[in-house]
C-alpha cells in the first residue's frame, strides 16, 4: 500500500497553477473533456480455449458529463494491454497518471495523448505498491516479498536505490513531493526517505551513515537513506514504543505543517488504533530542506471507544480542522463493524465513533457539496452480513452536519434469478448477487457526483443527499473493473488509499 | 435432499504389493445451493480433481474450467484409486499415484478433449508414496520400499516421463519442497518404517526427521539437515530463500536457509505453542508472499498459526522473523464443545494476504480467516457428510483478490464444493449433475488449481503433498494397513 497525502489546498492551488493550466478543455485523441479512467481486467472475456491469463487488460475512457462512452467501443490509453491493473494514481496537476499492474510494473499514462509514456517504472516482480511522486521524480516501491523499499529517480540514469528494510509494506508520499514515509509489517518504527546532497553522499560513504539510519544505498557512494523517525539521540525502540502502535500510513494536515501517523493498533497485530502527530520539517525528503528538529515527544490523537473496546485504524483523511478517521472495532470475537471517529486538530479530541460500512475503509475521498466518500472491502463478513442484515461497502458522509448520510444497504441471494433487496436499481450489480468491494472512488468536481467502482462494476452518485443513484448504462464495463480516477480533475485528490490496502 | 450410493469395493492385489487398496461402501446427501449461471470473468484457469475408483475399478480425473464452472475433459485412469496428484508449473500436465508402483500422466490443458494419458512404470520393486514437479519437464518420484528419490526423464512432448532410480534419502520420504529457481530441493523423510506412526501417534515416536538435500541439476545428493520429528509438509518461499518443515511430533517447524542448504542459523526452529495443553499438530501450511507470513494449520489444536517469516533484501531473517503474530481459535474463543473437534486439514490464502480459508475435517467446514484481524469471521457448511482436506485457489489477482475461487475436496464425496470469496458463500453441488463442478466417476481424493496460487507467468511449485498427509487416519477406516492407505481415506 503506497498513498499520497491528501494535499493542503495551498498545495493544491500551487500545483494547478505551476503545471499552467491544467489539461482540461484541450483536445484529446477520445475528444472527451471530462474524462474518467476506468481500469479493467479482462474486458474481452476468458471463458475456454487459451492457456492463463491472455493479455487482454485496458483502461478506458469515459465522459463525466454524460455517463456514458462516446463510441460504441470504449476509447482506451494506447500501449496499453499486456498487464493485468490493479490500481491508479491520479497526477491531472502534471497531465499524467500511473497504472499500478499485478505483475509489479508500473507505467506511466499520459492524460494529454491519452498513451502509455515510456517503459515500466515499477518492479519486476510483484510487489506491495508503488507510488510516483507529484514532481514526476521518484518512483518508490515497497516489497514485503523483496524485504526492501526501491526508489527510483526518472532524473537520474542510475539504476533504481534498495534499500534494505524487512517487511517493508508501504509509502506514502505528500504533494509537492516534499517527505516520503514508509512503513514496515510488525513493526512499530516509522521510517522516512533523505535524499541525500552531494556533500553527504560523500560523507556517509562505505557505511558511515548518520544516526537512526538503518540503511543507505549505494553502499560505496550513497545517494538515499532510510532513517528512522526519531530524536537524534534518542533510543529508537523506546521512543517508537511510546509513540506508535503499528503504524501503517499517514496523511497531511490541512495547514502542510504536520504528518498525521495512524496506527493500525489491533488491525495491525497491535493493541489499538490512534493518530500520532509528526512534524514534517525535519523529515524533509531532500537532504537540505529540512527544518527543526524531531521533538523528544509526540503528541497522540487517542479515539473515543468504550474501555474495553478492541479497534484499530485503516484509514483517515483531514479536511480543515477535523481529521477524519475510519478504522473496525470488534463487537465479539470474529465480529467486527465499520467505524468513523472526528478528531478536532485543533484540540486534540475525537468525536463518538460512528457507524460506517463494515469492512476495511481502503478509499476515503472528498467530493462535491462537502462530502466524504468511504469505500471499504470485505465488508461481506462484517457485523451486518453476520448478523443477516442488509450491508454495503460505501460510506457518505455530509461534513456539514457531521453525520452519516448514507451506507449502502442491500444484500443478495446466491440465486441469479432473484433480484437484491436495497436500493440499487441496476441490473449489472446483481448478477450472481455479491456484497460489493469498493476498490476506487473518483470525485467528479463540479459535476456533483462521484464514480466509483463495487464489486467489479463502475457506479455513479450524485453527491447532494440523498446521494441518489445516476443511471451508469452508459459506463459499464464488460470484465471486472478495479478502479477509476478522474483525469481532468481540477487536483490530484483522488483518495488516500490504493486498492492495495489490506 | 437427495443421497447416492457409492459401491466402490475393491481389493486390489498388486504386482509388487506394497499394500492393498481398498475403498468402502459411502453414503452421501446431497444439498442444493444454487450456483452462479451468470459468472463473473475470472482467469483462465482450470481445477482439476482425481478420483477413487469406480465400480468398474478405474479412477478419474476431472477437469473444470474455472470460468464458469464447466466440465472441460473426464478422462479414466489406471485401475485403483488416485492416491496423489501433482501438476507441473504450467498446470498443463500432471501426474497421479495409482497405486505404488502405477504413476499415470496427463495432459491437462494443451488439448481438453484429447490431451495424452498414459501409464509410466517406476522401477520395479519400488513404491511410490509422493509425487513432486516443480517446474515443466520435471518429475521426481518418491520411493518409500528402496529410500530413494526418482527422477522421471521426459520422455516425449505429451507429458510423459522415464523414471529412473536416483541416490538414496531416509526412511520413508513422503515430500519435497525446493527451489525451482536453483533447482535445490529437499527430501522430507520421516526415519520411520513406512506406516502411519506419524498419522496416528506422532508424540510418541523417538526418531527424528530428516531432510536429503538433491541438488536436480546433477541428479544427486548433498547431505542431509536433521529434522523434528515426524516431519509432515514442507513449503519454499517463492524467492527460494527459506523452507518450511512442518514436524508433526514436535510441535515445531523446521527452518532451512535454502542458499546455504542448512538449518536457518537465527532461527532453526520454531515451536509453536501448545494450547489448554493440547498439542499443535501441525500438518499443512501457506507461504503468503505479500505478507511474509507463514500460515500453519495445526490439526489437534484446532488452531492456525501465524508466523512472521519475513527476510531483509541480504535474505537475512527480519528483526521479527520467527515471532508467532497470531494463534487463531478456530472456535473463536467458545469452549463449550465437548467432544467435538475442527481438526483442520489443510489451509490456503488468497494471493492478497487478506483471507484464509481453512478445511476442517472433522466438523465439515471451511473456516474463513480474515488475515488483518487475525480471526475467524465466517464458517461454511460442507454438505453432505463430507470431510474435506484439500483446497485449491485460483485468483483474478493479487492486489485484490475479488473474484478468487476456492475448491475443496473430501474423499467421501463426488461434490467438487467451491467457495467464492465476493460472495462468501460456499456452493454444494448436487452430484451427479452437468454443472462440471463434480467428480465425472468416483469420490473426490485431491483437487489442484492450474494456477497453483495466483496466475502469474513466474508461477512455481514449491511443495508436495498427498491429500490428507500427516492427518490422523480416523475417517472410515479404524485400521488403515499403511501410509497411503490412510491418506486416502
Amino acid at each position: 500500500m503506497l498513498t499520497r497525502f491528501i494535499g493542503t489546498t495551498s498545495s493544491i492551488i500551487f500545483m494547478f497553477l505551476f503545471s499552467g493550466q491544467g489539461i482540461q478543455g484541450q483536445s484529446h485523441p477520445s475528444g472527451v473533456l471530462q474524462r474518467v479512467l476506468i481500469a479493467v481486467q479482462n474486458p474481452t472475456g476468458m471463458q475456454g480455449g487459451s492457456p492463463v491469463l491472455a493479455p487482454q487488460f485496458s483502461l478506458q475512457i469515459a465522459n463525466a458529463a454524460t455517463d456514458s462512452f462516446p463510441t460504441s467501443a470504449p476509447p482506451t490509453i494506447s500501449g496499453y494491454g499486456l498487464h493485468i491493473p490493479a490500481s491508479l494514481e491520479n497526477l491531472t496537476g502534471q497531465g499524467y497518471g500511473v497504472v499500478q499492474n499485478e505483475d509489479g510494473s508500473a507505467l506511466m499514462l499520459n492524460y494529454g495523448s491519452e498513451a502509455v509514456s515510456g517503459s515500466n517504472i515499477g518492479s519486476a516482480s510483484p510487489v506491495n505498491g508503488s507510488v510516483l511522486t507529484e514532481n514526476l521524480r521518484y518512483m518508490i516501491t515497497a516489497s514485503e516479498l523483496g524485504g526492501a523499499i526501491t526508489v527510483q529517480d526518472l532524473q537520474s540514469s542510475n539504476p533504481p536505490v534498495k534499500l534494505n528494510l524487512a517487511g517493508a509494506s508501504s509509502a506514502s508520499v505528500i504533494p509537492g513531493s516534499s517527505v516520503a514515509l514508509v512503513f514496515a509489517a510488525d513493526a512499530n518504527v516509522v521510517y522516512y526517505l533523505r535524499h541525500l546532497s552531494a556533500t553527504h553522499e560523500q560523507g556517509y560513504a562505505n557505511g558511515q551513515w548518520p544516526p537512526n539510519a538503518v540503511d543507505c544505498e549505494p553502499y560505496s557512494l550513497p545517494t538515499f537513506c532510510l532513517m528512522q523517525l526519531a530524536p537524534a539521540g534518542a533510543n529508537v525502540a523506546t521512543f517508537s514504543q511510546t509513540y506508535f502502535d503499528h503504524p501503517i500510513k499517514a496523511v497531511i494536515s490541512s495547514t502542510g505543517e504536520s504528518l498525521f501517523v495512524l496506527n493500525g493498533g489491533a488491525e495491525a497485530d497491535g493493541v489499538k488504533g490512534s493518530v500520532t502527530v509528526v512534524p514534517a520539517g525535519p523529515v524533509a525528503l531532500e537532504d537540505g530542506t529540512q527544518s527543526g528538529t524531531i521533538p523528544n515527544s509526540l503528541t497522540q490523537y487517542q479515539l473515543a471507544f468504550p474501555a474495553g473496546t478492541v479497534y484499530g485504524v485503516d484509514n483517515a483523511i483531514a479536511a480543515g480542522t477535523k481529521l477524519y478517521v475510519a478504522g473496525q472495532a470488534r463487537v465479539s470475537p470474529g465480529v467486527w463493524k465499520g467505524q468513523l471517529s472526528v478528531i478536532d486538530v485543533t484540540t486534540g479530541t475525537a468525536s463518538n465513533p460512528m457507524n460506517i460500512a463494515d469492512g476495511i475503509p481502503v478509499r476515503m475521498t472528498l467530493a462535491d457539496d462537502n462530502t466524504l466518500w468511504i469505500g471499504s472491502i470485505r465488508c461481506n463478513t462484517g457485523e451486518n452480513a453476520q448478523a443477516g442484515t442488509p450491508f454495503g461497502c460505501l460510506t457518505v458522509v455530509n461534513l456539514t452536519s457531521a453525520s452519516v448520510g448514507l451506507i449502502e444497504d442491500w444484500y443478495c441471494v446466491i440465486d441469479s434469478s432473484t433480484k437484491c433487496s436495497g436500493d440499487h436499481p441496476d441490473s449489472y450489480r446483481y448478477q450472481g448477487g455479491g456484497s460489493g468491494d469498493v476498490t476506487g472512488i473518483a470525485p467528479i468536481t463540479g459535476l456533483h457526483k462521484v464514480y466509483y467502482v463495487e464489486h467489479g462494476q463502475v457506479h455513479i452518485r450524485q453527491t447532494i443527499s440523498p446521494y441518489s443513484i445516476v443511471p451508469n448504462n452508459g459506463v459499464t464495463v464488460a470484465g471486472v473493473a478495479v478502479d477509476v480516477t478522474y483525469m481532468d480533475a481540477g487536483t490530484d485528490n483522488d483518495g488516500t488509499a490504493t486498492s492495495t490496502q489490506r | 435432499m437427495k443421497t447416492l450410493s457409492m459401491t466402490a469395493i475393491r481389493k486390489l492385489a498388486m504386482p509388487f504389493a506394497c499394500f492393498a487398496v481398498s475403498t468402502f461402501p459411502l453414503s452421501m446427501s446431497a444439498q442444493t445451493v444454487a450456483p452462479h449461471t451468470t459468472p463473473y470473468v475470472v482467469p483462465q484457469s482450470y481445477a482439476t480433481a482425481t478420483s477413487s475408483e469406480t465400480a468398474q475399478g478405474q479412477s478419474w480425473i476431472t477437469v473444470i474450467d474455472v470460468s464458469g464452472d464447466t466440465l472441460v475433459r473426464a478422462q479414466p485412469l489406471a485401475f485403483g484409486s488416485s492416491l496423489g496428484l501433482t501438476l507441473d508449473s504450467s498446470g498443463l500436465f500432471g501426474q497421479s499415484i495409482q497405486g505404488p508402483d502405477s504413476v499415470d500422466y496427463f495432459a491437462n490443458g494443451t488439448n481438453l478433449v484429447s490431451g495424452a494419458v498414459g501409464n509410466e512404470i517406476p522401477p520395479s520393486n519400488t513404491c511410490v508414496s509422493n509425487l513432486y514437479m516443480p517446474a515443466q519437464q520435471q518429475l521426481y518420484a518418491l520411493d518409500y520400499k528402496s529410500s530413494r528419490v526418482q527422477i522421471g526423464y521426459p520422455s516425449g512432448s505429451n507429458g510423459a516421463f522415464i523414471l529412473s532410480d536416483g541416490d538414496t534419502v531416509g526412511t520413508t520420504p513422503v515430500g519435497m519442497t525446493g527451489d525451482p529457481g536453483t533447482n535445490r530441493y529437499f527430501v522430507i523423510s520421516q526415519n520411520v518404517p513406512y506406516g502411519v506412526a506419524c498419522n496416528n501417534i506422532p508424540h510418541q515416536v523417538s526418531a527424528a526427521g530428516q531432510a536429503t538435500i538433491f541438488d536436480a541439476t546433477f541428479g544427486s545428493t548433498e547431505g542431509t539437515i536433521p529434522l523434528g520429528r515426524c516431519p509432515v509438509f514442507g513449503l519454499t518461499s517463492p524467492d527460494g530463500q527459506r523452507s518450511f518443515i512442518l514436524n508433526r511430533g514436535d510441535d515445531s517447524i523446521s527452518v532451512l536457509n535454502v542458499p546455504q542448504a542448512g538449518l536457518d542459523q537465527s532461527h532453526p526452529t520454531i515451536l509453536l505453542p501448545q494450547v489448554s495443553g493440547s498439542h499443535a499438530g501441525p500438518v499443512h501450511a501457506e507461504y503468503v508472499a505479500r505478507s511474509g507470513k507463514l500460515l500453519i494449520a495445526n490439526y489437534e489444536s484446532d488452531t492456525v498459526s501465524v508466523v512472521n517469516v519475513q527476510l531483509d533484501s541480504d535474505g537475512l531473517d527480519g528483526p521479527a522473523f520467527g515471532t508467532i503474530v497470531a494463534s487463531i481459535d478456530l472456535w473463536n474463543g467458545n469452549t463449550n464443545h465437548p467432544g467435538q473437534y475442527k481438526h483442520p486439514t489443510t489451509i490456503a490464502a488468497l494471493p492478497d494476504g487478506s483471507r484464509a480459508y481453512v478445511t476442517n475435517q472433522s466438523d465439515e467446514t471451511v473456516s474463513v480467516i480474515d488475515l488483518k484481524l487475525n480471526e475467524v469471521v465466517s464458517s461454511l457448511p460442507l454438505a453432505n457428510n463430507t470431510h474435506p482436506r484439500s483446497i485449491a485457489v485460483v485468483s483474478n489477482a493479487e492486489t485484490n483478490a475479488l473474484f478468487a475461487k476456492l475448491y475443496i475436496s473430501a474423499p467421501d464425496g463426488n461434490a467438487i464444493p467451491w467457495v467464492y470469496a465476493v460472495d462468501n458463500v460456499i456452493a454444494n453441488p448436487s452430484c451427479p449433475n452437468t454443472s462440471g463442478v463434480c467428480s465425472y466417476a468416483g469420490n473426490v481424493t485431491d483437487v489442484r488449481a492450474s494456477a497453483q496460487d495466483y496466475s502469474s507467468s513466474t508461477n512455481k511449485v514449491t511443495w508436495s503433498r498427498t491429500a490428507g498427509a500427516g492427518s490422523p487416519c480416523e475417517l472410515d477406516k479404524a485400521t488403515p494397513d499403511n501410509l497411503l492407505d490412510c491418506q486416502a481415506h
